[in-house]
This record gives C-alpha cells, structure tokens and sequence, in this order.
C-alpha cells in the first residue's frame, strides 16, 4: 500500500438516534502533524462525531480508518491504544488522586492489571513525568489533589494527561469555554507548542481562540461537512454566513 | 535537583511499612498479630476460674466478628475504591461456608443419626439412594478448599464478565447482586437442590481430624481467622497502593476518562469483584466451623445489605474502616438482641439512615466532627 | 289472614322439626339399614333443617347427648367439643367425649348421604348450590336420580341448569342405559370438560364387556373433552398468568414512578404497600359491619395515608441524597427496617386478616372454567389503577411537569417549574399508589409486617426488566413475567420456576441493560 498521507479518514459515516440523524453521510479526512479546527452550530454534529471516531458510539453507516485501521474493528480502550486521545469538554479528570497520580495512570505504559500491580516507575517514564508537568505548569501543585485546582488548571491537566498517552491524534473539546482571558492565551500557547509532532482537532466556539491558533477550520453543518478553508475564506463565505446567522 | 523531588525508590522494608496504611491501619493489624497467639493462650492454658480466661463462647465470637472483618474487608474493596455496591456478597460469603460446610458433613462419616457412612444424615432422610455427583471430592480438605476458592471465585468472574460487560452499572448493578442473592435463597431451600433445605449443613464433628468443639480446634480456628483477615488486608493494601488504588478510584469517579486513557476498564473491575468474591468466600468457609451450621438465611437480602452497613459505619474506602465497622456493629448486634431484637432493628435501620445522611465517610467522620467541636471549647 | 297463614306455616314447622327429631333419633342403633330407612325419611322432609341434618351426618358433627337424647351439632376444635343445640344453635359449652353419642356412617350411607343431599339441594337454594348439587350426582347417580333428573328437566328454566341436567342425564344413562340409549348419551356426553365425566368415558373406553360401537364413540367423546381440557388449562394458566401479572404490577407502579421518574431508589417501597395493606385493616376496624364499604373507603384513605408517609419519607431522608442513588438505596432500607419493626409493635407481629367484601369471593363460571371473584376484580382494578396513573402522567399539568422534570431538569427549573416541589410530589404520588396497592394486596393476602418485603425485589425486577423510566414497559414487564412464571410453574413447581425468571431476568439484563424499552440516545447515558 501507499504511504498515506492522512492520519484519518472518515468516509460517508451516518449516525442516528431515533430517526434523528447526527451525523449525516459525512466524509472527511485529517493529515498527518495538522492542527484543525472544527466549528459548527449546535447540532451540528461535533460531540457525536468525537464520539465516532473514539468509539463510544457506533456508526450506522460508513467507515472510519485511523493509520489506515478500520475503526469499527476495535474496542475503546483499543482505539486508544492505537494512538487517538480524547479531551472531554468538562474537565475529566479524576477528582480524588494528586496532580502527580493523575498524570501517572496516564503514563503511557502497558495498561492490564498484572503490570499495573506491579509497575514501577522508570528514569525514563520520570522524565517524561517531569516534562509533562512542567509543560502544563503545574509542577508546583503535583502532589495537590485534583479537585483543588482551578478550572483552568484542570483543563491543562487533562491536556497533560492526553501528552502522557504520546497519542497521535488528539481531540480537544472546547478547551477554554468558562476560561479567563489569561488562561485562554496560556491554554492557546500550551496547544501550539504541543502541535509540532502530533495531530490535533480542536473543537471550539470562541472564534478569537481558533484566529489565536491560525489553522485550517472545518465547518460542520446538519451532521455533514459545510466547508473547510483558514479564518479568511470562512469569514467570507456566505454559506457559513447563512448557517450562523439564520436563514 | 528534580531527581530528587521526584525520587520514589523505597527499601523493602520500608515498603511493607507503608503497606500497612496508615496509623489507625497499623495499630489494628499489631492488634490482630498479637491476638493471634494470646488469645488462644488464655483460651487453652488459664483455668477457668481465673479473670484471664476466655470462654469458647467468647473465643467462637470473636472469630465470627473476625470473619464478618474480612467480609467487609472485601466489599470495600469494590464498593469503597471502585464504586460498585455489591447488595449481595453475601452470596459468596454463603457459597464459601457450604463448600466447607459440605467437607464438614462427609468428615462426619457414619457417625451421624443414621450412621450411614455413604450419605449424610439429610440424604438418608429424603431417602436418597446415592451421593449426588456435585458432592463428589468433599471428603477431601484439600478439594474443598480449593472449591471455597473456586466456586465462589467463578460465580462471581461470570456474573461480573456479564454485567460489566454490557454495562450495567450503579443502581442496576447493586439490584440485580440482590436477585443473584435472592435467587441463591429460594435454590438452596429447595430440598431437592441437594444442601440440605431448610436446615443446612450441621451437626459437624471433626475438621481435619481434631474434634471441632475442642479447645484446641477453637483456638485454631481463632488463629486462622486473625491470619486470614491480616492476609485479606494485607492484599488489599498490596493492590490498593500500587498504581491500580489509583485507577480503581479512577473508574469509581470517572470511567470514560480511564477508558479514553486506555485502560479496559471491564476487565479490572471484573478482577476486583473476583478477588473481592473470593476473599467473601474464604471469610465464609472460616465463618462455618466456628458457629457449626450454615443454611439458606446466609443468602437472605437482608444480610448481605447489613455487610453494607458494617463497611458504611466503619468508613468506606480505608479497608481497616471496614474491619473496624463489622467489628462494631457485630458486638453492639450481640448486646442489642440479647436486650430485645426490636431495639437492635430499629436501631440498624437507624445507623443506615443517619450514617448515609450524616457520616458519608462513616466513624471517620464521627471523629473529625468531635475533634472539631472539642476544639473550639 | 296473612297472620293465620303464618301460623299454619309454623305449624307445618313444628310438626317438621318434631319428625326430625324422632327421625334423628332413630339414627342411634347399630343397624345400618334401619340408619338407610331413617335417612330416607329425613331427606323426605325436605328443609333447610333436614338438608343440614344430612351434612352434618356426612361431615361427623350429628351428637346425640347420652343423658337427655338432645341433639347437637359439635364442632371439634383443638380436641374439645364445642356442643351447640341442633334446632336453635344455642351454644352449650364444651362437651365431654364419652357424654356424647356420635351417629356412625359406613361409605354405604355416604354415598347415600351425598345424592339425597345433592337431590335436596336441586329442589331449593341457589343456582350455584343447584349446579353443585347437579356435578355431586354426575358423581354418584344411579337409575333412581334419573327419575328425579326427568322430573327436574320439566320444571326447570334457567339454561345453563338444563344444560348441567342433561349432562347429569347422560352421564347415568350412559352407564345404566341400553345399548343404544348408551350410544346417544356417550355422543351427547362429548367434549365434557367436567372430571368425573371424563373418568365415566375413560371407564367405558376400557370396559372390556362393552360393545365396540359404544367404545368408539366413548373415545371419540373422551378425546374432545380431553382437548378442551387442555384447552381450559391454557386459558387457566394465562389467567393466572394475568393474575399474577396484575399484582406485580400493582406493586410495581408506585415503584416505576418515583424510580423512573425522580430516579430515587426506594427500598421502603415495599412497605408503603404493607401500610397502605394496613390502613385497609384499620378502616375496617372502624366499620366493621359494612365490608364493602370499608374496603371502597380504604382506597382513598390509603393512597392519602400513605403518601403523606411519603412526603414525610421524601423530605427527611430521600431530599438529603438527591443525585447519590446508592445512598438513598441504603437510608431507604434502613427506613424499610424501622417501618417494619414500628408495624410489629403497634399491630403485633401476627397476621391480620382484612375481610372481602360478598362481590369478591366465590367463583365465576366460564364454560368449563372456574374463575376466583377476587383475581378478576383485582385484575380489574389494577388496569383502573394503571389508566389513572397514565391519565395522571399525560393529560394533567402535574403529568406534563413531572415529565418535564424527568426529562431535562435543569430545562424544567428554567422553565419556571418548581422541581423540588414536583420531586417531592412525584415521590408522595408513587408512595400513595403503592398504598392503593396494598390495599388490592390485603384481599388475596395476609397482612403482616413483612407484606412489602415480599414484592420488593419483584417489583424491581419489573421496573428494570421493562425499562426504567417507562411505564408501557413496566406493564408488559409485568405481565411478561407473570406469565412466564406461571406458564412455567405446571412443569417445574412455583419455587424453581421463580429462580427460572429470576436467573432470566438478570441474564436478559446483560444483554439489555436498559430493559425492553428503554430511551436512546446521546444523552440517556450522561
């Protein structure tokens, strides 16, 4: 086979909850080291179609292909093992363990029950550790327990928690809603710098937040794809226009 | 200098220390190693007169209580860190007690009412002619230990393959451990089902040769209780402070989160409600040959949620709060019925709603609101 | 004239009673066929006193007292002679054994007991009584009831009597008739459903005199009434099925409300209906001479009683652990254990029984089928009482915003509905239908404290195995599991087949988590 050049590709994929269709014959697909963004009304399809390509839920119709894997093959935890993070849009993170635990269950080792009885932390593992964290800025809170962090904080830990995984796909759900203007600029800083060797999706409504990040947005409309292009050619474009603002 | 921040190689002895938690969890298990050799001792060599003696009533309940421990001890272990409200552990606890409850029955030999060698005495009674099939092997200890580990070991790895499979979880999970319990029940009432009926197994005369009613036995079989809860714990502690403590509580809280990370959530929580089951099985088979009997009532719903209460009062999530809590109840159960049996039910039902309400960690709780009042006078 | 009529009229009485007496009297010898000749003319006398002079003979309760050749009727209870006076009931305290002289029957005398009293019984009382009487003498007819069955077809007019006569007819005739009288009667006799009936035919079909023609239509006759019992026993399973069904529903939609739609966990769901059970016992106590009344009564006392239990159950304990459905679980049961124990103290720990009212006992007939009064009403009233809860749920303001609450919360609470009111009503809602429940419950059942315990895991089975949040699916769930059950007890018994749906339920759970019909969708599972 040829060396594909997408990390993903989604083909004629439609979903359905009780004759509602989420997603509807959508096609799309995703280079390699891209950083997109995809916008949309409410509606429009962008939970879902997370939701489709980590697995969490079945597609009716189409197909999914990961580094040219068949997603409909493979479990959720599977999916995750073959290289796709997800961040939720609330922070998920778990609550009742450290900063420093959390980012350790994330750690990207073998993940059954015999080796996590027994695992012990390498020097390797505890460079990356240390890396991580510092990256996410939350070195001097490690050993605080996750829920006394801010919600800004909790955001960046998940991010940290995805870095942990080393996937090569991740997906970012509305990374800076209810965030202040500090933490929007940190979180936009802390997306890019990680941006350089793996994929990202971001999914997001600030549109200052998506002109901050400068990629290639994706504009999902009634479970199909609107149109994709950079800020500019979507700001003109009058479909887009129409679908915002109403017919 | 970030080497050292994060330097987390332990010596070995250091880590056996850590393991067994913190200091209330230290002071309990010293306790426990202690009451190991002692109490036997004042069982078996002070005379009976002196104030020092203990009763083979006293010695039996006490290792009834430790047996209740353990039991407790592995419901915390799914509830308190994974989130599961098991409602019918006492469906392991009961299978453990009469697969050794059965080796009991065949180690009685002809000596029963009948003094029929082949069958034991309920079988002569439902004028059965042969030993059904299932009983085969339970002459042997060796065979029914490894059954107390097996049986309830399989029953729960199916049922939690199945439930957790298709997840069902919460509320749906807890009720249907209830009908799997309930089930149990109605089956081993049965006389037909071959346990016995009604009655169960009882009339025991010997385990492992030494007559079962002797001081020695009592006193052994104390010992093995106390092994047997420090192990259970000691287990629970192993699992619980390496990295799965983390992910266990990971699932409780957040389990999409632990499946978007990787992990086959299904399958630890399989494995945790195995190794809770077993360690219920185990406390049921050390439970029966100190109390003499087992029948159907072990699989009445209402024990199984009076584990729950033990593990709710004493403090969900610590493990030693859970001994602690079966320890406490048991001994105020013993006392209340002995003064009136409605006073005790009334008062259960009054530590499942307060406890609930009020002390959502249990005791625990009960000490930080003391502590906090004694403090401001 | 009317007065002088109702004195020749006691007169004819007394003159009656006097006969019996001597009649009675002659009973005392030891030779059985003087006994046969004195029971002749009892049954000659035909009242209600000679009727009963022959039933008590039959069942053994016929005394004569030694000393003053009274005659008593003695009932025995726990080895004690209760003595009452034969003629006027009078209670005369407890008799000595060897006072008394007991009149002796051999099973000669009984079967001559048995048609004399059913012949008695065909000329008075009852169409019910009359159409006893007609399947006792299928039982044990002879040529001589046969004249009286001649006579009885003329007078009578009610149609199903005729029709049971002629059964009666047949069923002697078919054994005494000649051969082609036999023929007729044998084919008449076809598809019978009626057990002695098809003991007659089987006893023909292996006669071994009997001529082959009369054996051929016997069995063509035996093969249709053995099909249409099959058939009866289908229709008597499902309506068991049914009955079984609507008491678990009944149980279970009180359940189905507050777990589906305020997703509470109550585990003293089950005693909420031992106290509705209870307030049926109460009203009563209060009106004990008008059954029928005090039954109508408790339905609305109960479903007030009982849901005011729940606003107090809803605002002490259930309001504290919103949005922590294990906990409410465990104070809910704590709270199950305390209302047990409180009904164990104030009522003892015994069993009440609340009694039916005349409309709910006895036995309806359907063709071949014998229908309990009280499972049909019970029946009746549980769809009642499932169409008003639908009723409630759909078409009223009270319905649209505890599906609004249900549904979106934080969309209701928007809306201006005030959801902690409504959960606290939807709660004392259900609370007061299991009550109306438990009322239903205490006419099949005895009321004790530990009622409620008995239904609450079937209750959650129901709920869960039909679909939380759905009450279509709680009465086919219902329904469902009534019928499995009892489609299964004929071949397993009641027990095993109990554990059968059991084991069905909790592994059809692992394949439909949600039950049978059950929301889908994004948002179900958030």
């Amino acid at each position: 086979m040829v060396e594909n050049k997408n990390i993903l590709e989604i083909d004629n994929v439609t979903v359905s909850f009780d004759g509602f269709k989420a997603l509807n014959s959508l096609s799309l697909e995703i280079k390699k080291s891209q950083m997109v963004a995809i916008i949309g009304p409410n509606g429009a399809g962008k939970t879902t179609l997370q939701d489709v390509i980590t697995g969490k839920t079945k597609i009716d119709n189409g197909k999914i292909y990961f580094k040219n894997n068949d997603l409909s093959q493979f479990s959720e935890h599977a999916i995750v093992e073959l290289g796709i993070g997800r961040k939720f849009q609330r922070p998920t993170i778990i609550e009742n363990i450290s900063v420093w635990d959390n980012l350790c269950i994330a750690l990207n080792t073998k993940k059954n029950f015999l080796s996590c009885l027994f695992n012990q932390l390498k020097n390797q593992d505890l460079n990356k550790l240390v890396e991580i964290i510092s990256t996410i800025n939350l070195k001097e809170k490690k050993n605080l327990i996750a829920k006394n962090l801010s919600h800004g904080e909790k955001q960046w830990l998940e991010i940290g928690m995805l870095l942990m995984q080393q996937s090569d796909l991740l997906l970012i759900d509305e990374p800076v809603a209810g965030m202040t203007e500090i933490e929007t600029k940190k979180t936009s800083d802390l997306l890019l710098s990680i941006a350089k060797d793996r994929t990202i999706i971001v999914v997001e409504h600030d549109m200052n937040f998506i002109e901050s990040l400068n990629v290639e947005i994706i504009v999902l409309h009634e479970g199909s794809v609107l149109t994709r292009g950079n800020m500019n050619s979507i700001k003109k474009n009058k479909q887009v226009i129409d679908v915002y603002l109403g017919r | 200098m970030n080497k050292q921040l994060f330097e987390n190689k332990k010596s070995l002895i250091n880590n056996i220390y850590l393991l067994l938690g913190d200091t209330t969890g230290k002071y309990l298990i010293t306790i426990l190693i202690i009451s190991i050799f002692l109490l036997p001792i004042l069982h078996i060599y002070i005379p009976e007169e002196s104030f020092f003696h203990i009763s083979s009533y006293t010695i039996s309940l006490l290792g009834k209580y430790l047996c209740f421990a353990l039991l407790a001890l592995s419901l915390d272990l799914i509830w308190g860190y994974t989130g599961i409200l098991s409602l019918g552990h006492g469906a392991f606890f009961g299978l453990g007690g009469y697969m050794m409850g059965m080796h009991l029955m065949r180690e009685i030999g002809d000596r029963g009412v009948y003094g029929n060698s082949e069958l034991p005495d309920f079988m002569v009674f439902l004028n059965w002619e042969e030993l059904p099939w299932f009983w085969y092997g339970f002459d042997s200890f060796l065979f029914a230990s490894l059954m107390v580990i097996l049986v309830p070991g399989l029953l729960a790895f199916i049922f939690s393959a199945l439930a957790f499979g298709s997840r069902v979880t919460g509320v749906y999970f807890s009720i249907i451990t209830q009908a799997l319990v309930f089930t149990l029940m109605l089956a081993f009432f049965q006389n037909d089902f071959g346990f016995g009926g009604n009655n169960g197994l009882t009339d025991f005369k010997d385990i492992l040769g030494k007559d079962i009613s002797s001081k020695e036995t009592r006193g052994a079989l104390y010992s093995c209780s106390a092994i047997m809860l420090i192990l259970g714990y000691l287990i629970c502690r192993i699992i619980i402070s390496s990295k799965i403590g983390n992910i266990l509580v990971g699932i409780r809280d957040r389990e999409n989160r632990m499946r978007f990370l990787g992990y086959n959530t299904t399958v630890f929580k399989i494995i945790i409600f195995t190794i809770s089951a077993i360690l219920a099985g185990i406390a049921g088979a050390l439970y029966v040959p100190q109390v003499g009997i087992i029948n159907p009532g072990e699989f009445s719903p209402i024990k199984s949620i009076e584990i729950v209460v033990w593990v709710a009062l004493g403090g969900r999530g610590f493990l030693y709060g859970a001994i602690i809590g079966a320890i406490v109840v048991n001994v105020l159960k013993s006392y209340l019925t002995i003064i009136s049996p409605e006073i005790w039910i009334i008062f259960l039902g009054l530590i499942f709603i307060l406890v609930t309400i009020y002390l959502p960690n249990g005791l625990t709780d009960l000490r930080r609101i003391i502590k906090r009042n004694y403090g401001r006078k | 004239m009317y007065i002088i009529l109702v004195f020749t009229n006691l007169n004819y009485l007394l003159a009656d009673n006097n006969n019996l007496r001597n009649h009675i009297l002659e009973l005392d010898t030891k030779d059985f066929n003087k006994k046969i000749v004195s029971i002749e003319k009892i049954s000659e006398i035909k009242t209600d006193l000679s009727l009963l002079t022959l039933k008590s003979i039959l069942n053994g309760k016929l005394f004569i007292r030694k000393s003053d050749k009274k005659i008593l009727l003695v009932e025995v209870i726990d080895r004690k002679y209760n003595a009452y006076d034969f003629f006027d009931k009078k209670e005369l305290g407890i008799e000595k054994k060897r006072k008394l002289k007991k009149i002796k029957i051999n099973n000669k005398i009984r079967n001559i007991l048995n048609n004399k009293i059913a012949i008695l019984q065909l000329s008075s009382g009852t169409t019910r009584q009359k159409t006893e009487a007609i399947f006792d003498i299928i039982k044990e007819g002879n040529q001589k009831t046969l004249i009286i069955i001649n006579e009885l077809l003329l007078k009578e007019k009610d149609k199903e009597l005729l029709l049971n006569l002629n059964l009666a007819k047949n069923s002697i005739i078919a054994r005494y008739g000649n051969e082609i009288e036999k023929i007729e009667a044998v084919k008449s006799l076809s598809g019978s459903t009626n057990n002695d009936i098809v003991n007659i035919l089987k006893s023909i079909v292996n006669n071994k005199i009997i001529s082959e023609n009369i054996k051929l239509e016997a069995t063509k006759s035996l093969e249709a009434s053995l099909g249409n019992i099959k058939f009866n026993n289908i229709l008597k399973t499902t309506f068991f099925g049914l009955s079984l069904g609507s008491v678990l529903l009944l149980a279970a939609i009180g359940l189905a409300i507050t777990f589906g739609v305020v997703g509470v966990i109550n585990m003293a769901h089950g005693e909420l209906i031992m106290i509705g059970a209870y307030s049926a016992y109460v009203v009563q106590q209060i009106i004990p001479n008008n059954i029928s009344a005090s039954i109508i009564i408790s339905i609305p006392v109960a479903f007030v009683f009982t849901g005011f239990v729940g606003v107090l159950i809803e605002r002490l304990i259930v309001k504290n652990l919103y949005g922590r459905p294990l906990e409410t679980l465990l104070a809910t049961f704590g709270l199950s254990l305390i209302l047990q124990q409180t009904v164990r103290s104030i009522f003892s720990p015994l069993n009440k029984t609340v009694y039916s009212p005349e409309w709910m006992s006895g036995i309806t007939r359907i063709g071949g089928l014998e229908l309990t009064n009280n499972r049909i009403v019970i029946i009746i009233f549980t769809l009642i009482v499932f169409l008003t809860v639908v009723y409630i749920l759909k078409k009223t303001l009270f319905g649209l915003q505890m599906r609004a609450v249900t549904q979106n919360r934080k969309m209701a609470s928007a809306m201006g509905i005030n959801t902690k009111k409504i959960d606290m009503f939807t709660f004392a809602f259900g609370a007061g239908v299991a009550g109306v429940a438990g009322v239903a419950l205490s006419q099949i059942t005895n009321v004790g404290p530990n009622l409620g315990q008995n239904y609450i895991i079937d209750s959650f089975m129901v709920v869960v195995f039909g679909g939380v949040g759905n009450l279509f699916g709680t009465f086919i769930g219902a329904f469902g599991l009534g019928l499995g059950n009892k489609l299964l007890e004929p071949y397993v018994g009641a027990i095993v087949s109990k554990i059968f749906i059991l084991l069905f339920i909790i592994i059809f759970i692992q394949f439909r988590p949600k039950g049978l019909f059950s929301l889908k969708g994004r948002m179900v599972d958030e």
